[in-house]
């Protein structure tokens, strides 16, 4: 089965020279992105695979899928443990 | 108990308390007098006899019936949801003290008019220049080592924040230093967020960085995503208009060469 992930609330966001910073307002905590995870994030409003994740990156900046998957798969890891994103509800 | 007045940034405060004790701690960092020229912002009720001395900062936050209250081991602050009407309840003076300032950040994010800012504040050639760091980073050392500069704060800045100025007042909630009284608002030129070192450098960092190692500079307790998302607003508008520095300094005033 293929795992899908979604922002696991609405969130607010402010872009900043050139990087998102995201608000959890329940707990006055903020997470910085850089202009890659911004971009992930702003895919995240959908549910989304890593597969779909790498493709749209791909053809959005023309970079390989297969050399930025580690990168993403840390980085989904990463947002999962903050709390900001979940698998999609079965 | 005869009410009393005092001042704090841009506001009234109309003060009954209930202890000559706690009311003999304040008169060291707040001047009073017995009647406003203007309607009070802030009415605020003291009395004395709660709680055991200061165990740690952890605060309790409930809301019922239109009232927040603020439980600390060392005080009880009971507020109205606008944090115009408010009691407080403390053990002695530094509960006291950290009350009001729980209080007054509430009221000033609430009301979107700024921040208290964790750190130290001199005033350099008319300009305020804001020192912020962890517990022991040396805001109070950097603000002791800018004299004979003007001081405006050694623990919690008070910060005016609108999107067309960001500027400092005088702030009465003072740790060890205190300085001249009726200090002018002054611009706020910059903020360094300390690091000791053996040589002095600094670095400006990005407004990601700075509005994120700003975040827990703030006083504030959070227990409303609404009142919350007031403050994050305010950082936000602060960290566009202000820079902000690394600044690594030695023990000693030399790093102002870097600053001026």
């Amino acid at each position: 089965m293929t795992i899908r992930y979604v922002r696991s609330k609405d969130y607010d966001t402010v872009h900043m020279e050139g990087e998102w910073v995201i608000l959890d307002a329940d707990q006055f905590t903020v997470t910085k992105l850089n202009e890659t995870g911004g971009f992930y994030w702003s895919l995240l409003a959908e549910p989304q695979s890593a597969e779909e994740l790498l493709e749209k990156l791909g053809s959005h900046y023309s970079v390989p899928a297969g050399s930025a998957r580690e990168e993403l798969e840390e980085f989904l890891l990463h947002l999962v443990r903050c709390g900001l994103v979940e698998h999609e509800a079965a | 108990m005869i009410p009393m007045y005092t001042t704090i940034g841009e506001h009234c405060v109309e003060l009954v308390c209930r202890s000559e004790r706690l009311l003999a701690g304040l008169k060291k960092s707040f001047r009073f007098s017995f009647s406003s020229s203007r309607k009070p912002d802030l009415f605020v009720q003291v009395n004395e006899g709660y709680g055991v001395p200061f165990v740690d900062d952890h605060v309790e936050i409930t809301k019922q019936g239109g009232v927040i209250s603020y439980a600390r081991a060392d005080y009880l602050l009971e507020t109205e949801s606008d944090y115009v009407h408010s009691e407080i309840s403390a053990y002695n003076e530094l509960a006291l003290k950290h009350a009001l300032m729980n209080l007054y950040s509430a009221y000033l994010i609430h009301h979107e008019w700024g921040l208290l800012l964790h750190s130290s504040c001199v005033v350099d050639r008319g300009r305020a220049v804001v020192f912020a760091g962890p517990s022991g980073a040396g805001k109070s050392t950097a603000a002791r080592l800018s004299q004979p500069r003007e001081l405006l704060s050694d623990e919690a800045t008070l910060v005016r924040i609108t999107p067309r100025k960001i500027t400092v007042y005088d702030s009465p909630f003072r740790s060890e230093l205190h300085g001249a009284p009726d200090q002018p608002v002054c611009p706020l030129s910059s903020i360094q967020l300390l690091k000791q070192s053996p040589i002095n450098l600094r670095n400006p960092i990005s407004k990601p960085s700075a509005l994120l190692q700003l975040t827990d500079k703030v006083f504030y307790w959070a227990h409303d995503a609404e009142e919350t998302r007031k403050a994050f607003s305010l950082l936000v508008t602060l960290t566009e208009a202000v820079p902000v520095y690394e600044l690594f300094f030695q023990k000693n005033d030399t790093f102002w060469e870097l600053i001026s």
